[in-house]
Protein backbone atom coordinates (compact mmCIF):
# COMPACT_ATOMS: atom_id res chain seq x y z
CA UNK A 1 0.00 0.00 0.00
CA UNK A 2 1.27 3.46 -1.09
CA UNK A 3 1.49 6.40 1.76
CA UNK A 4 -1.29 8.11 -0.57
CA UNK A 5 -3.44 5.07 -0.10
CA UNK A 6 -3.29 5.69 3.91
CA UNK A 7 -4.14 8.65 4.02
CA UNK A 8 -7.39 8.35 2.18
CA UNK A 9 -10.31 7.89 4.56
CA UNK A 10 -13.45 5.24 3.55
CA UNK A 11 -17.08 5.86 3.75
CA UNK A 12 -18.94 3.67 6.16
CA UNK A 13 -22.59 3.85 5.96
CA UNK A 14 -24.28 2.32 9.47
CA UNK A 15 -27.49 0.21 9.37
CA UNK A 16 -29.71 3.77 9.66
CA UNK A 17 -27.91 5.50 7.16
CA UNK A 18 -25.75 7.74 8.63
CA UNK A 19 -21.96 7.82 7.21
CA UNK A 20 -19.31 8.20 8.69
CA UNK A 21 -15.64 9.04 7.33
CA UNK A 22 -12.66 7.04 8.74
CA UNK A 23 -8.95 7.25 7.79
CA UNK A 24 -7.85 3.91 5.73
CA UNK A 25 -5.39 2.96 8.04
CA UNK A 26 -7.06 3.20 11.02
CA UNK A 27 -10.74 0.79 9.39
CA UNK A 28 -7.68 -1.71 8.48
CA UNK A 29 -7.93 -3.03 11.96
CA UNK A 30 -11.32 -4.17 10.62
CA UNK A 31 -10.13 -7.66 8.70
CA UNK A 32 -13.82 -7.88 7.32
CA UNK A 33 -13.33 -4.27 5.60
CA UNK A 34 -9.97 -4.35 4.60
CA UNK A 35 -9.92 -7.17 2.78
CA UNK A 36 -12.94 -6.11 1.21
CA UNK A 37 -10.91 -2.92 0.21
CA UNK A 38 -8.33 -5.32 -1.19
CA UNK A 39 -10.07 -7.85 -2.81
CA UNK A 40 -12.17 -5.44 -4.57
CA UNK A 41 -8.89 -3.20 -5.38
CA UNK A 42 -10.44 -0.35 -4.41
CA UNK A 43 -7.18 0.99 -2.49
CA UNK A 44 -5.65 2.00 -6.26
CA UNK A 45 -8.84 4.17 -6.57
CA UNK A 46 -7.95 7.54 -6.03
CA UNK A 47 -11.37 9.07 -5.16
CA UNK A 48 -13.38 7.96 -2.13
CA UNK A 49 -16.56 6.47 -4.04
CA UNK A 50 -19.65 4.97 -2.80
CA UNK A 51 -20.10 4.70 1.16
CA UNK A 52 -19.40 0.72 2.13
CA UNK A 53 -22.51 -0.25 3.92
CA UNK A 54 -21.93 -2.24 7.43
CA UNK A 55 -25.73 -3.45 7.51
CA UNK A 56 -25.62 -4.86 11.24
CA UNK A 57 -24.29 -2.03 12.80
CA UNK A 58 -26.12 1.21 14.18
CA UNK A 59 -24.24 4.53 13.85
CA UNK A 60 -24.59 4.48 17.85
CA UNK A 61 -22.33 1.10 17.98
CA UNK A 62 -20.19 2.04 14.84
CA UNK A 63 -19.67 5.22 16.28
CA UNK A 64 -17.77 3.69 19.52
CA UNK A 65 -16.06 1.02 17.28
CA UNK A 66 -14.23 3.79 15.08
CA UNK A 67 -13.67 5.43 18.72
CA UNK A 68 -11.60 1.88 19.64
CA UNK A 69 -10.33 1.95 16.17
CA UNK A 70 -9.12 5.40 16.36
CA UNK A 71 -7.83 4.97 19.83
CA UNK A 72 -5.64 1.99 19.14
CA UNK A 73 -4.79 1.97 15.04
CA UNK A 74 -1.15 2.94 16.33
CA UNK A 75 -0.53 -0.32 18.71
CA UNK A 76 1.85 -2.62 17.68
CA UNK A 77 0.63 -5.84 16.54
CA UNK A 78 0.34 -8.29 19.18
CA UNK A 79 2.46 -11.60 19.03
CA UNK A 80 0.17 -14.48 17.99
CA UNK A 81 0.09 -16.50 21.15
CA UNK A 82 -3.69 -16.52 21.29
CA UNK A 83 -4.06 -19.21 23.52
CA UNK A 84 -2.88 -17.97 26.59
CA UNK A 85 -3.64 -13.95 25.54
CA UNK A 86 -7.03 -15.01 25.44
CA UNK A 87 -7.18 -16.46 29.10
CA UNK A 88 -6.15 -13.07 30.73
CA UNK A 89 -9.25 -11.79 31.29
CA UNK A 90 -7.33 -9.35 33.51
CA UNK A 91 -5.11 -8.31 30.55
CA UNK A 92 -7.47 -5.24 29.63
CA UNK A 93 -5.39 -1.92 29.11
CA UNK A 94 -7.53 1.29 31.56
CA UNK A 95 -8.15 2.75 28.37
CA UNK A 96 -10.34 0.18 27.14
CA UNK A 97 -11.90 -0.36 30.95
CA UNK A 98 -13.30 3.05 30.75
CA UNK A 99 -14.31 2.66 27.38
CA UNK A 100 -16.51 -0.87 27.94
CA UNK A 101 -18.14 1.06 31.10
CA UNK A 102 -21.38 0.69 29.34
CA UNK A 103 -24.98 -0.82 29.48
CA UNK A 104 -24.94 -4.64 28.86
CA UNK A 105 -26.91 -4.24 25.81
CA UNK A 106 -24.45 -1.67 24.46
CA UNK A 107 -21.78 -4.19 25.25
CA UNK A 108 -23.29 -6.86 23.68
CA UNK A 109 -23.80 -5.74 20.55
CA UNK A 110 -20.08 -3.97 20.25
CA UNK A 111 -19.11 -7.69 20.46
CA UNK A 112 -21.59 -8.11 17.92
CA UNK A 113 -20.32 -5.22 15.39
CA UNK A 114 -16.59 -6.64 16.46
CA UNK A 115 -17.23 -10.16 15.15
CA UNK A 116 -19.30 -9.30 12.05
CA UNK A 117 -16.02 -6.83 11.13
CA UNK A 118 -13.46 -8.97 13.12
CA UNK A 119 -11.47 -6.57 14.71
CA UNK A 120 -9.55 -8.99 16.84
CA UNK A 121 -8.72 -6.39 19.48
CA UNK A 122 -12.30 -5.08 19.94
CA UNK A 123 -13.37 -8.32 20.07
CA UNK A 124 -10.99 -9.87 22.84
CA UNK A 125 -11.57 -7.10 25.35
CA UNK A 126 -15.39 -6.91 24.84
CA UNK A 127 -15.56 -10.66 25.36
CA UNK A 128 -13.26 -10.39 28.22
CA UNK A 129 -15.24 -8.24 29.84
CA UNK A 130 -17.86 -9.86 29.72
CA UNK A 131 -16.09 -12.85 30.90
CA UNK A 132 -15.08 -11.11 33.98
CA UNK A 133 -18.78 -10.21 34.73
CA UNK A 134 -18.85 -13.90 34.75
CA UNK A 135 -15.66 -15.30 36.68
CA UNK A 136 -16.03 -15.15 40.70
CA UNK A 137 -19.64 -15.36 40.89
CA UNK A 138 -22.25 -18.60 41.92
CA UNK A 139 -24.52 -19.74 39.53
CA UNK A 140 -27.65 -17.66 40.47
CA UNK A 141 -25.21 -14.16 40.85
CA UNK A 142 -24.55 -14.95 37.17
CA UNK A 143 -28.48 -15.23 36.40
CA UNK A 144 -28.91 -12.28 38.11
CA UNK A 145 -26.10 -9.85 36.44
CA UNK A 146 -27.72 -11.57 33.12
CA UNK A 147 -31.28 -11.36 34.08
CA UNK A 148 -31.46 -15.38 33.15
CA UNK A 149 -34.09 -17.33 34.00
CA UNK A 150 -33.46 -20.46 35.97
CA UNK A 151 -34.77 -23.41 33.84
CA UNK A 152 -33.50 -26.12 36.01
CA UNK A 153 -35.58 -28.12 38.56
CA UNK A 154 -34.35 -28.52 42.14
CA UNK A 155 -33.77 -32.31 40.87
CA UNK A 156 -31.51 -31.30 38.06
CA UNK A 157 -29.68 -28.64 39.87
CA UNK A 158 -28.83 -31.40 42.82
CA UNK A 159 -27.93 -34.01 39.39
CA UNK A 160 -25.22 -31.28 38.07
CA UNK A 161 -24.01 -30.63 41.48
CA UNK A 162 -23.24 -34.37 42.00
CA UNK A 163 -21.65 -34.57 38.47
CA UNK A 164 -19.49 -31.56 39.01
CA UNK A 165 -18.67 -32.99 42.46
CA UNK A 166 -16.13 -34.98 41.37
CA UNK A 167 -13.67 -32.55 39.47
CA UNK A 168 -13.97 -30.12 42.30
CA UNK A 169 -11.57 -32.59 44.38
CA UNK B 1 34.75 13.28 56.94
CA UNK B 2 31.63 11.66 58.79
CA UNK B 3 29.17 9.90 56.07
CA UNK B 4 26.01 12.29 56.15
CA UNK B 5 23.04 10.26 54.44
CA UNK B 6 19.49 11.23 54.20
CA UNK B 7 18.23 12.22 57.42
CA UNK B 8 16.09 9.27 58.42
CA UNK B 9 14.13 10.89 61.26
CA UNK B 10 10.83 10.91 60.14
CA UNK B 11 9.03 14.63 60.44
CA UNK B 12 6.10 12.03 62.71
CA UNK B 13 2.83 11.35 61.26
CA UNK B 14 -0.02 13.84 59.99
CA UNK B 15 -3.42 13.26 61.76
CA UNK B 16 -6.79 13.97 60.09
CA UNK B 17 -10.04 14.32 61.87
CA UNK B 18 -12.69 12.98 60.32
CA UNK B 19 -16.46 13.46 60.65
CA UNK B 20 -17.85 9.66 60.27
CA UNK B 21 -16.05 7.81 62.77
CA UNK B 22 -15.40 11.07 65.13
CA UNK B 23 -11.91 10.65 65.97
CA UNK B 24 -8.24 10.98 64.29
CA UNK B 25 -7.09 8.67 61.46
CA UNK B 26 -3.36 8.76 60.06
CA UNK B 27 -3.92 10.53 56.96
CA UNK B 28 -1.49 7.86 54.84
CA UNK B 29 -3.88 5.63 55.89
CA UNK B 30 -6.46 7.58 54.51
CA UNK B 31 -7.01 6.51 51.28
CA UNK B 32 -8.02 2.33 52.55
CA UNK B 33 -10.50 3.97 54.79
CA UNK B 34 -12.23 6.33 52.89
CA UNK B 35 -13.63 3.94 50.49
CA UNK B 36 -16.65 4.17 53.11
CA UNK B 37 -17.56 7.69 53.25
CA UNK B 38 -17.63 10.28 50.20
CA UNK B 39 -17.46 13.50 52.12
CA UNK B 40 -14.06 14.85 51.68
CA UNK B 41 -11.77 16.10 53.60
CA UNK B 42 -9.15 18.88 53.56
CA UNK B 43 -5.74 17.16 53.32
CA UNK B 44 -3.03 19.06 55.18
CA UNK B 45 -0.01 19.42 53.46
CA UNK B 46 3.17 18.42 54.91
CA UNK B 47 6.77 18.89 53.72
CA UNK B 48 8.17 15.24 53.71
CA UNK B 49 7.65 14.11 49.81
CA UNK B 50 6.96 10.20 50.56
CA UNK B 51 4.94 10.19 54.35
CA UNK B 52 2.55 12.25 52.55
CA UNK B 53 1.43 11.14 49.30
CA UNK B 54 -1.39 13.17 47.49
CA UNK B 55 -3.61 10.18 48.07
CA UNK B 56 -7.07 11.64 47.57
CA UNK B 57 -10.16 10.12 46.59
CA UNK B 58 -9.02 8.03 43.60
CA UNK B 59 -10.42 4.96 44.83
CA UNK B 60 -13.73 5.93 44.87
CA UNK B 61 -14.01 8.12 41.42
CA UNK B 62 -16.89 6.09 39.85
CA UNK B 63 -18.96 6.69 42.91
CA UNK B 64 -18.87 10.06 44.37
CA UNK B 65 -16.79 12.31 41.92
CA UNK B 66 -20.21 14.75 42.29
CA UNK B 67 -19.12 15.79 46.11
CA UNK B 68 -15.74 16.86 45.51
CA UNK B 69 -14.32 20.21 45.83
CA UNK B 70 -13.15 21.23 42.28
CA UNK B 71 -9.61 20.70 42.27
CA UNK B 72 -9.94 16.93 42.97
CA UNK B 73 -13.11 16.90 40.67
CA UNK B 74 -10.79 18.07 38.02
CA UNK B 75 -8.39 15.17 38.54
CA UNK B 76 -11.49 12.71 38.76
CA UNK B 77 -12.93 13.19 35.58
CA UNK B 78 -9.52 13.66 33.79
CA UNK B 79 -8.10 10.07 34.71
CA UNK B 80 -8.86 7.31 32.45
CA UNK B 81 -6.14 5.67 33.90
CA UNK B 82 -5.92 6.07 37.45
CA UNK B 83 -3.33 5.97 39.33
CA UNK B 84 -0.43 5.84 36.73
CA UNK B 85 -1.23 9.26 35.23
CA UNK B 86 -2.46 11.51 37.91
CA UNK B 87 0.24 10.25 40.68
CA UNK B 88 3.12 11.72 39.18
CA UNK B 89 5.32 12.18 41.92
CA UNK B 90 4.98 9.61 44.03
CA UNK B 91 5.22 5.59 42.48
CA UNK B 92 4.17 2.88 45.04
CA UNK B 93 6.98 1.15 46.11
CA UNK B 94 8.30 0.06 49.72
CA UNK B 95 11.67 -1.35 50.89
CA UNK B 96 12.42 -4.60 52.41
CA UNK B 97 14.27 -4.06 55.53
CA UNK B 98 18.21 -5.15 55.35
CA UNK B 99 20.69 -5.46 57.92
CA UNK B 100 22.27 -2.02 57.34
CA UNK B 101 21.21 0.26 60.05
CA UNK B 102 22.02 3.60 57.86
CA UNK B 103 18.94 1.69 55.69
CA UNK B 104 15.27 2.33 56.67
CA UNK B 105 13.11 -0.61 54.97
CA UNK B 106 9.51 -1.12 55.58
CA UNK B 107 8.60 -2.59 59.19
CA UNK B 108 5.65 -3.76 58.89
CA UNK B 109 3.04 -5.19 56.78
CA UNK B 110 0.43 -2.73 57.10
CA UNK B 111 3.19 0.09 56.23
CA UNK B 112 3.80 -2.40 53.31
CA UNK B 113 0.08 -2.19 53.06
CA UNK B 114 0.08 1.29 52.47
CA UNK B 115 2.96 2.26 50.77
CA UNK B 116 2.19 -0.37 47.59
CA UNK B 117 -1.21 0.68 47.69
CA UNK B 118 -3.14 -2.29 48.06
CA UNK B 119 -6.57 -1.25 48.85
CA UNK B 120 -6.47 1.45 46.01
CA UNK B 121 -4.99 -0.94 43.16
CA UNK B 122 -7.84 -3.14 43.94
CA UNK B 123 -10.01 -0.81 41.42
CA UNK B 124 -7.48 -1.70 39.07
CA UNK B 125 -8.66 -4.57 36.88
CA UNK B 126 -4.80 -5.62 36.16
CA UNK B 127 -3.68 -5.98 39.47
CA UNK B 128 -7.10 -6.91 41.15
CA UNK B 129 -6.31 -10.97 40.90
CA UNK B 130 -3.09 -10.85 42.44
CA UNK B 131 -4.62 -8.58 45.91
CA UNK B 132 -7.26 -11.31 45.63
CA UNK B 133 -4.80 -14.10 46.07
CA UNK B 134 -2.73 -12.28 48.28
CA UNK B 135 -5.92 -11.68 50.72
CA UNK B 136 -7.27 -14.84 50.38
CA UNK B 137 -3.70 -17.18 51.53
CA UNK B 138 -3.53 -14.06 54.74
CA UNK B 139 -7.37 -14.81 55.31
CA UNK B 140 -6.99 -19.02 54.96
CA UNK B 141 -4.21 -19.63 56.67
CA UNK B 142 -2.06 -16.63 58.15
CA UNK B 143 -4.94 -14.74 60.12
CA UNK B 144 -3.91 -15.48 63.68
CA UNK B 145 -0.40 -14.80 62.91
CA UNK B 146 -1.14 -11.01 62.03
CA UNK B 147 -0.86 -8.11 64.25
CA UNK B 148 -4.38 -6.53 65.20
CA UNK B 149 -3.00 -3.45 63.08
CA UNK B 150 -2.01 -5.73 60.49
CA UNK B 151 -5.60 -7.22 60.25
CA UNK B 152 -7.20 -3.48 60.53
CA UNK B 153 -5.31 -2.78 57.09
CA UNK B 154 -6.20 -6.37 55.79
CA UNK B 155 -9.90 -5.38 56.57
CA UNK B 156 -9.13 -2.34 54.78
CA UNK B 157 -8.46 -4.06 51.42
CA UNK B 158 -11.49 -6.32 52.20
CA UNK B 159 -13.56 -3.40 52.48
CA UNK B 160 -12.40 -2.06 49.29
CA UNK B 161 -12.54 -5.35 47.53
CA UNK B 162 -16.59 -5.62 48.61
CA UNK B 163 -16.77 -1.94 47.48
CA UNK B 164 -15.42 -2.96 43.91
CA UNK B 165 -17.17 -6.19 43.59
CA UNK B 166 -20.67 -4.41 44.93
CA UNK B 167 -20.48 -1.30 42.51
CA UNK B 168 -19.10 -3.11 39.43
CA UNK B 169 -21.05 -6.49 40.14
CA UNK B 170 -18.20 -8.43 39.43
CA UNK B 171 -16.52 -11.27 41.37
CA UNK B 172 -18.92 -11.59 44.09
CA UNK B 173 -18.76 -14.84 44.93
CA UNK B 174 -14.99 -14.54 45.58
CA UNK B 175 -15.60 -11.06 47.86
CA UNK B 176 -18.30 -13.17 49.62
CA UNK B 177 -15.85 -16.04 50.31
CA UNK B 178 -12.83 -13.54 51.74
CA UNK B 179 -15.40 -12.08 54.02
CA UNK B 180 -16.26 -15.27 55.25
CA UNK B 181 -12.88 -16.83 55.65
CA UNK B 182 -12.18 -13.64 57.28
CA UNK B 183 -15.07 -14.04 59.83
CA UNK B 184 -14.46 -17.23 60.58
CA UNK B 185 -10.46 -16.70 61.29
CA UNK B 186 -11.41 -14.01 63.97
CA UNK B 187 -13.23 -16.96 66.06
CA UNK B 188 -9.92 -18.31 66.32
CA UNK B 189 -8.86 -18.52 70.38
CA UNK B 190 -4.88 -17.36 68.64
CA UNK B 191 -6.18 -13.96 67.32
CA UNK B 192 -4.48 -10.90 68.11
CA UNK B 193 -6.10 -7.71 69.77
CA UNK B 194 -8.59 -6.70 72.36
CA UNK B 195 -12.20 -8.52 72.35
CA UNK B 196 -13.61 -4.78 71.40
CA UNK B 197 -11.37 -4.97 68.57
CA UNK B 198 -12.27 -7.93 67.05
CA UNK B 199 -16.12 -7.73 67.57
CA UNK B 200 -15.60 -4.33 65.67
CA UNK B 201 -14.34 -6.37 62.79
CA UNK B 202 -16.68 -9.13 63.21
CA UNK B 203 -19.11 -6.34 62.48
CA UNK B 204 -17.50 -4.58 59.77
CA UNK B 205 -17.49 -8.28 58.53
CA UNK B 206 -20.79 -9.20 58.51
CA UNK B 207 -22.01 -5.67 57.31
CA UNK B 208 -19.82 -6.46 53.94
CA UNK B 209 -21.90 -9.25 53.56
CA UNK B 210 -24.67 -7.56 53.34
CA UNK B 211 -23.22 -4.53 51.08
CA UNK B 212 -22.75 -7.44 48.62
CA UNK B 213 -25.61 -9.60 48.67
CA UNK B 214 -28.10 -6.22 48.31
CA UNK B 215 -26.30 -4.66 45.02
CA UNK B 216 -27.30 -8.09 43.60
CA UNK B 217 -31.08 -6.97 43.31
CA UNK B 218 -30.31 -3.75 41.90
CA UNK B 219 -28.39 -5.20 39.02
CA UNK B 220 -31.70 -6.74 38.02
CA UNK B 221 -34.19 -3.84 38.53
CA UNK B 222 -31.33 -1.94 36.34
CA UNK B 223 -32.23 -4.60 33.52
CA UNK B 224 -35.34 -4.71 33.40
CA UNK B 225 -35.66 -1.27 32.73
CA UNK B 226 -34.67 -1.67 29.24
CA UNK B 227 -36.84 -4.13 27.71
CA UNK B 228 -35.69 -3.70 24.35
CA UNK B 229 -31.84 -4.00 24.71
CA UNK B 230 -29.92 -7.21 23.81
CA UNK B 231 -29.45 -9.93 26.65
CA UNK B 232 -26.94 -12.21 26.96
CA UNK B 233 -28.60 -14.95 25.06
CA UNK B 234 -29.58 -12.96 22.15
CA UNK B 235 -26.06 -13.39 21.11
CA UNK B 236 -25.43 -16.24 18.81
CA UNK B 237 -24.00 -19.29 20.11
CA UNK B 238 -20.22 -18.64 18.27
CA UNK B 239 -19.92 -15.41 20.22
CA UNK B 240 -20.85 -16.91 23.78
CA UNK B 241 -18.27 -19.71 23.07
CA UNK B 242 -15.87 -16.85 21.84
CA UNK B 243 -16.80 -15.67 25.29
CA UNK B 244 -16.71 -19.02 27.52
CA UNK B 245 -13.20 -19.83 25.88
CA UNK B 246 -12.07 -16.40 27.83
CA UNK B 247 -13.42 -17.79 31.35
CA UNK B 248 -9.75 -18.96 32.61
CA UNK B 249 -10.33 -21.45 34.56
CA UNK B 250 -12.79 -25.41 35.34
CA UNK B 251 -14.34 -23.39 38.50
CA UNK B 252 -15.96 -20.60 36.58
CA UNK B 253 -16.87 -23.19 33.83
CA UNK B 254 -18.81 -25.33 36.31
CA UNK B 255 -20.70 -22.88 37.80
CA UNK B 256 -21.32 -20.85 34.21
CA UNK B 257 -22.62 -24.76 33.50
CA UNK B 258 -25.09 -24.37 36.24
CA UNK B 259 -26.59 -21.41 34.90
CA UNK B 260 -28.64 -22.46 32.16
CA UNK B 261 -29.52 -25.73 29.95
CA UNK B 262 -27.95 -24.18 26.84
CA UNK B 263 -25.01 -23.34 28.32
CA UNK B 264 -24.55 -26.26 30.54
CA UNK B 265 -24.98 -28.20 26.91
CA UNK B 266 -22.53 -26.43 25.23
CA UNK B 267 -19.74 -26.55 28.18
CA UNK B 268 -20.15 -30.20 28.17
CA UNK B 269 -20.69 -30.56 24.51
CA UNK B 270 -17.77 -28.66 23.40
CA UNK B 271 -14.48 -29.94 24.03
CA UNK B 272 -13.10 -26.88 22.54
CA UNK B 273 -13.55 -24.90 25.08
CA UNK B 274 -12.09 -27.59 27.66
CA UNK B 275 -8.65 -27.69 24.75
CA UNK B 276 -8.22 -23.96 25.00
CA UNK B 277 -7.91 -24.64 28.69
CA UNK B 278 -5.70 -27.31 29.07
CA UNK B 279 -3.37 -25.64 26.39
CA UNK B 280 -2.82 -22.75 28.68
CA UNK B 281 -2.64 -24.11 31.65
CA UNK B 282 0.05 -26.98 30.92
CA UNK B 283 2.85 -27.57 28.44
CA UNK B 284 2.71 -29.17 24.97
CA UNK B 285 4.68 -32.14 26.90
CA UNK B 286 2.53 -32.41 29.80
CA UNK B 287 -0.50 -32.56 27.63
CA UNK B 288 1.02 -35.35 25.18
CA UNK B 289 1.76 -37.56 27.85
CA UNK B 290 -1.65 -37.53 29.55
CA UNK B 291 -4.25 -37.17 26.05
CA UNK B 292 -4.81 -40.64 24.90
CA UNK B 293 -6.58 -42.43 22.92
CA UNK B 294 -10.50 -41.56 23.30
CA UNK B 295 -10.03 -39.60 26.14
CA UNK B 296 -12.01 -36.07 26.12
CA UNK B 297 -9.87 -33.17 26.67
CA UNK B 298 -12.32 -32.29 29.43
CA UNK B 299 -11.28 -35.32 31.53
CA UNK B 300 -7.54 -34.96 30.17
CA UNK B 301 -7.65 -31.07 32.42
CA UNK B 302 -8.74 -32.81 34.85
CA UNK B 303 -6.14 -35.36 34.55
CA UNK B 304 -3.50 -32.98 34.55
CA UNK B 305 -4.55 -30.36 37.11
CA UNK B 306 -4.49 -33.01 39.23
CA UNK B 307 -0.75 -33.92 38.39
CA UNK B 308 0.41 -30.41 37.94
CA UNK B 309 -1.95 -27.62 39.78
CA UNK B 310 -3.12 -24.75 37.32
CA UNK B 311 -0.84 -22.22 36.10
CA UNK B 312 -1.47 -18.84 37.82
CA UNK B 313 -0.79 -15.59 36.00
CA UNK B 314 -1.28 -12.16 37.00
CA UNK B 315 -1.35 -8.79 33.79
CA UNK B 316 0.20 -6.90 36.79
CA UNK B 317 2.32 -8.37 39.83
CA UNK B 318 4.74 -6.99 42.50
CA UNK B 319 8.45 -7.15 41.45
CA UNK B 320 11.69 -6.65 44.00
CA UNK B 321 14.23 -4.78 42.58
CA UNK B 322 17.18 -6.50 42.87
CA UNK B 323 19.56 -3.49 43.18
CA UNK B 324 18.11 -1.47 45.55
CA UNK B 325 15.38 -3.90 47.18
CA UNK B 326 11.98 -2.20 46.70
CA UNK B 327 9.09 -3.84 46.15
CA UNK B 328 7.03 -2.56 43.59
CA UNK B 329 4.11 -3.06 40.43
CA UNK B 330 5.73 -4.24 37.66
CA UNK B 331 3.92 -1.49 35.44
CA UNK B 332 4.66 1.32 37.12
CA UNK B 333 8.16 1.17 38.11
CA UNK B 334 10.07 2.20 40.94
CA UNK B 335 12.20 5.08 41.49
CA UNK B 336 15.72 3.40 41.79
CA UNK B 337 19.22 4.81 41.54
CA UNK B 338 20.25 2.40 38.92
CA UNK B 339 18.29 2.53 35.46
CA UNK B 340 17.27 -0.77 34.14
CA UNK B 341 17.97 -2.46 37.21
CA UNK B 342 17.34 -6.14 37.15
CA UNK B 343 13.84 -7.17 39.10
CA UNK B 344 12.34 -10.42 39.68
CA UNK B 345 8.46 -11.39 39.91
CA UNK B 346 7.44 -12.04 43.52
CA UNK B 347 4.32 -14.22 43.46
CA UNK B 348 1.66 -13.75 46.01
CA UNK B 349 2.74 -16.48 48.46
CA UNK B 350 5.90 -15.26 48.56
CA UNK B 351 5.01 -11.88 49.26
CA UNK B 352 2.66 -12.76 52.13
CA UNK B 353 5.84 -15.09 53.68
CA UNK B 354 7.93 -11.69 53.35
CA UNK B 355 5.79 -9.71 55.18
CA UNK B 356 5.07 -12.14 57.16
CA UNK B 357 8.65 -12.44 58.31
CA UNK B 358 9.20 -8.30 58.27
Amino acid sequence: MTDAAQERSIKLLSSDNETFQVPRNVIRLSNTINTLLQDLGLDDEEDAGDAIPVQNVTSTILKKVIAWCQHHHEDPVAADDSDSREKRTDDISSWDVEFLKVDQGTLFELILAANYLDIKGLLDVSCKTVANMIKGKSPEEIRRTFNIKNDFTPEEEEQIRKENAWCED
Amino acid sequence: MPFIGRDWRAPGETWVRTPHTNGWERTKLRPVQMASDPISIPQPSSGSPCSSPKLLYDSDQNSSCGSLPGSVEGRCSSSSDDSDSNDKDWIPHCFVKSTSKEFIGCTSMSEAFHRLDLARAVNDVRRFNFICKVVQILVEEKLPNLSATARKSLLSILIAICFRSSTEDVHISTAKELVKQFGNGLDSVYTCGSPQLISKHHQTASSLLDLISETNVQTVADDMADENSMTFFDLPREVVLLILRRLPDHRALLETAQVHEALQEMIDGEDRIWKSLCTFHFQENQIKNSKTGNKTWRQTFFDLKKYHGCRELYADLIHICCHCKALFWKSLGHPCIRENAPSVRVTPRQFVDMLIYL
